[in-house]
C-alpha cells in the first residue's frame, strides 16, 4: 500500500479513541441530572429521587457553581448519582419554592446509556409545576431554537457544498472551451 | 488480489471502525446501540438457528410458542449458526463494522463499474456505506440493514445484463444477488426492485431490446422460486398484521408518512430526534447531490460512461419515493402529494412502513454518478480533490456518527442462572400511547433469554404490547397478586407451565412494589435476587420443573 492511504488508515484507526464516547464495562456509572428552570424563583430547591438497583437514592440539584454544576445562578440545577451499572432508572423530580406548595414535577422511567448519561429537563413552575424531558440542558423554547439552528447549520453546509461544486463546474466548462 | 485491490477494503474498514465506534471494541460487555430494537436483534442472532426452517419457537410466547414466519432479517436467521460461534453481543457489534465496510467496498466497485476510478470511486463507497439511513440503522440496532454489499453487486450485474453486451450469465448472477438483497431485509429487496426496473426499462426501449431481454430473463431463475418460498412463509405468519388490517387507510398513510424521509430529516439528525424520534434521519450527502446536479453538463458528452443517465434517473425516482406519500417539512407537516400516495392504494402497500429505506437506491446511484462527475472535473480542476474530504466530513459531522451512538449493558442479571424452568418476566405496563418503555422491557426479557435459554412469555419480534403474548399471562397474574389471591396465581402459573416469576420491582410505584412483593413472598418466602446485569431482579419459584 502506498504511504498516503497507509497514513490515512492509521489516522482513522487511532482517531476514534480520542473522538468517540468511552465505554467502560464493569466500571461505575455516573448519571447526571440537570433541570433548567424558566425564570428565577426565590428559594427554589429541587431534588431527584431514583430507584437504583433496589435502593432509593436521592440527590439535591444545586445551582451553586460547585461541580457537577457549571455556573452559579444560571437556573441550571444539577446533581449526580454514581453506582453499579443500571439499564434504566425510575426518576422523580420534586421541589419547593417560596409561594409554591411542595410539588412533584416529573415521574417516569428513564433509560440510561451504559457509558453514563446526562438526563435533562426544562422546568415550568406554573400551576401545577411541570418538568419536561428535553435532549439538551436548555429551556423548551431554547431546545426548539437549538434544533432549528442545527438544521440551519446543515443547510448552510449544503449551500456551501453546492456553491463549491457549481464553481468547479463553471471553471471546468470554461477550461473545456 | 493485487496490493492496490486491498486499499479500498482497508480504507472502508478503517472508516467503518471509526464510524461505528465503539462497536469495534465493545466486545461482549456492551451493545453499541441507542434504541431497543438492537437488543431484539441480538435475540434473533441467537435464536435464528433454532427457528429455521419451521419458524416456530417453543421457547418464546410460552406456553403456546410463537411463530416467526415474517422476520425482517432472514439473513441473520440463516447466518445464526455461524454467528453463534461468538456471543450475541460480540456478533452484533462486529456485524456493524464488517457490514458497513463490505457495503461501502461493494458500492465503490459499483462506482467503478459505472466508469469512475480510485480515488473518485471512493465517493460512491462513502455515500452508500456512511449515510443517514445507515446511521439510523445502527442507532436503532437494525444491523442487518447495513450488511448489504448485495445491492451494489446486484447493480453491477444488472448493469451488465441490461447493457449492450449483456449475457444470460449476467442476468443469472443479478438474480442471485437480488435474492441475497431481499434476504437482508424485505425493504432492501423492494429497493433492489426499484433499481431493477429503473435500469431495465430504458434497455427494453432501446435498439438492443431483444438481446437485453435474453440477458435479463435468467434473473428469474433464482428469483421466482425464492419469491414463492418467501410469500408462502409470509402468508403463514401474522406478525404486525394489525398494523395494516386494524387501521384505516388514513391511519396507514399517516404511519407511512412518519416512516418517510422529510426535508428536515434529509438535512440531518438532531439531539431531540435521537431522544424522542428514534433517530430517523435519512441524511443526504449535499456534496453527492451537488455533483449529481452538475452531471448533465460534466458527463453530458461522456459517451464512454454507458448508463450513468439511467443510474441517476433511477436514484432520483427512489429518492422521491423515499419521501413517502406527501412532501413534508417534517413528519407532522405533510404538504402536497407525491407518487407514493398512489402506490399506497395497492393492496398490502401499507406494509411498506418505512419508505425512507428506498433511499438506499439514491445513496448507491447518486454516489456512483457523483464519483464519475468528480473524476471528470478533476481532469481539469485540481481543486476537485476537496470533495473527497467533503464526503468524509459529511459522514462524521453532518450524519453525526459515531457521536450520536450510545452503548447498552451487555451483562445479564445473574439471578436467571439460579432460577429454573419457564420464566414469566413481571414488568409494569405503560398505557401511554407511543411509550417505548414496554418495548424496552420486552427487549430485555428476550435478551436475557439468550443467556438463560429457558422459555419466556414474550414474542420477541412483536412491536406492540397489545399483541405480545406475555400480556395474556402477566395481566391476570398481576391482577390476582394485587387482590392477594395467591392460590389462584399459583394455579394459573402452574397451568401455564411457568416455574419462575422474574419480578422487576424497581419499575413499579412504591405502593405497587410493596403489594406485589408481599403477595409473591407468599408464593416463595425465600426468593433469589440479583442487582448485576443492570437490573434488580427477584426470582420467585412458583412451581416445579416439569
Amino acid at each position: 500500500m502506498s504511504s498516503p492511504p497507509l497514513l490515512l488508515v492509521t489516522l482513522l484507526l487511532t482517531a476514534p479513541a480520542v473522538a468517540a464516547p468511552e465505554t467502560r464495562p464493569g466500571a461505575e456509572q455516573a448519571v447526571r441530572f440537570e433541570v433548567v428552570s424558566i425564570g428565577a424563583f426565590p428559594a427554589l430547591r429541587l431534588s431527584v429521587t431514583a430507584r437504583w438497583l433496589g435502593e432509593d437514592r436521592a440527590v439535591d440539584l444545586r445551582d451553586d457553581g460547585v461541580a457537577p454544576d457549571r455556573l452559579a445562578g444560571d437556573h441550571h440545577y444539577t446533581g449526580e448519582l454514581v453506582g453499579e451499572p443500571v439499564r434504566a432508572l425510575p426518576v422523580r423530580i420534586s421541589g419547593t419554592a417560596d409561594g409554591i406548595a411542595p410539588f412533584v414535577a416529573y415521574t417516569s422511567i428513564e433509560k440510561v446509556a451504559a457509558e453514563g448519561d446526562h438526563l435533562t429537563w426544562s422546568l415550568d413552575l406554573g400551576d401545577p409545576p411541570d418538568a419536561r424531558r428535553v435532549a439538551l440542558a436548555q429551556l423548551t423554547r431554547s431546545v426548539m431554537a437549538s434544533e432549528m439552528s442545527w438544521v440551519a447549520a446543515t443547510i448552510g453546509w449544503a449551500n456551501f457544498a453546492l456553491i463549491y461544486v457549481a464553481w468547479l463546474g463553471q471553471r471546468w466548462l470554461r477550461e473545456r472551451r | 488480489m493485487t496490493r492496490r485491490a486491498w486499499v479500498a477494503p482497508l480504507f472502508f474498514l478503517a472508516l467503518a471502525i471509526a464510524w461505528t465506534w465503539p462497536a469495534a471494541i465493545a466486545g461482549s460487555d456492551a451493545l453499541a446501540v441507542r434504541h431497543f430494537d438492537g437488543i431484539g436483534v441480538v435475540w434473533m442472532i441467537d435464536a435464528g438457528a433454532r427457528l429455521f426452517p419451521g419458524m416456530v419457537d417453543p421457547l418464546t410466547g410460552w406456553p403456546d410458542g410463537a411463530e416467526y414466519h415474517r422476520p425482517e432479517q432472514w439473513l441473520l436467521v440463516l447466518l445464526s449458526p455461524l454467528l453463534r460461534v461468538v456471543s450475541g453481543p460480540l456478533a452484533f457489534n462486529l456485524l456493524q463494522v464488517l457490514g458497513i465496510a463490505a457495503s461501502a467496498t461493494a458500492a465503490e466497485a459499483f462506482a467503478r463499474r459505472l466508469g469512475a476510478r480510485a480515488p473518485w470511486s471512493y465517493i460512491g463507497g462513502v455515500a452508500f456505506g456512511f449515510n443517514g439511513i445507515a446511521a439510523t440503522a445502527l442507532l436503532e440496532g437494525h444491523v442487518y440493514h447495513v450488511i448489504d454489499p448485495w445491492l451494489p453487486l446486484f447493480g453491477i450485474a444488472w448493469l451488465d445484463a441490461t447493457g449492450p453486451n449483456g449475457r444470460p450469465a449476467h442476468g443469472l448472477l443479478a438474480g442471485a444477488w437480488f435474492v441475497l438483497t431481499a434476504l437482508t431485509t424485505a425493504y432492501l429487496g423492494i429497493a433492489a426492485g426499484v433499481l431493477a426496473l429503473g435500469l431495465a426499462l430504458p434497455a427494453l426501449w432501446g435498439r438492443h431490446r431483444a438481446r437485453a431481454l435474453l440477458a435479463m430473463l435468467p434473473a428469474l431463475l433464482p428469483i421466482v422460486p425464492f419469491a414463492a418460498w418467501y410469500l408462502h412463509g409470509y402468508a403463514q405468519g401474522s406478525l404486525n398484521a394489525g398494523l395494516v388490517t386494524d387501521r384505516t387507510a388514513a391511519d396507514v398513510a399517516a404511519a407511512v408518512q412518519v416512516g418517510s424521509a422529510s426535508l428536515v430529516s434529509l438535512a440531518g439528525g438532531t439531539p431531540e430526534l435521537d431522544r424522542a424520534g428514534h433517530s430517523v434521519a435519512a441524511t443526504l450527502s449535499a456534496t453527492v447531490l451537488a455533483l449529481c446536479l452538475v452531471s448533465p453538463w460534466v458527463l453530458g458528452s461522456g459517451a464512454r460512461l454507458f448508463g450513468w443517465r439511467r443510474v441517476l434517473g433511477t436514484g432520483a425516482v427512489a429518492l422521491v419515493l423515499s419521501l413517502g406519500p406527501r412532501l413534508a417539512l417534517d413528519a407532522l407537516h405533510p404538504t402536497f402529494p407525491l407518487p407514493m400516495s398512489a402506490l399506497l392504494e395497492l393492496p398490502g402497500a401499507g406494509y411498506l412502513r418505512f419508505p425512507l429505506r428506498l433511499g438506499w437506491v439514491w445513496a448507491l446511484c447518486g454516489g456512483a454518478v457523483a464519483s464519475c462527475v468528480a473524476q471528470a472535473l478533476a481532469t481539469r480542476i485540481p481543486a476537485t480533490g476537496a470533495v473527497l474530504g467533503f464526503v468524509v466530513f459529511e459522514a462524521f459531522f453532518i450524519v453525526g456518527m459515531p457521536f450520536r451512538q450510545q452503548t447498552q449493558i451487555g451483562a445479564v442479571p445473574s439471578v436467571y442462572a439460579e432460577a429454573s424452568g419457564p420464566v414469566l418476566d413481571l414488568y409494569p405496563v405503560s398505557e401511554a400511547d407511543g411509550d417505548d418503555v414496554n418495548s424496552w422491557f420486552k427487549a430485555w426479557a428476550c435478551y436475557y433469554q439468550t443467556v438463560h435459554r429457558r422459555p419466556i412469555a414474550d414474542h420477541c419480534l412483536e412491536t406492540t404490547w397489545a399483541r405480545n403474548p406475555r400480556r395474556r399471562v402477566s395481566e391476570p397474574v398481576t391482577a390476582l397478586l394485587f387482590a392477594g389471591d395467591t392460590t389462584a396465581v399459583r394455579a394459573l402459573l402452574v397451568d401455564q407451565g411457568f416455574v419462575t416469576v422474574a419480578f422487576h420491582p424497581d419499575f413499579y410505584t412504591p405502593a405497587d412494589r410493596a403489594a406485589l412483593t408481599d403477595a409473591l413472598t407468599t408464593l416463595d418466602p425465600a426468593p433469589r435476587a440479583s442487582t448485576d446485569g443492570g437490573e434488580h431482579v427477584v426470582a420467585y419459584a412458583v412451581g416445579d420443573v416439569p
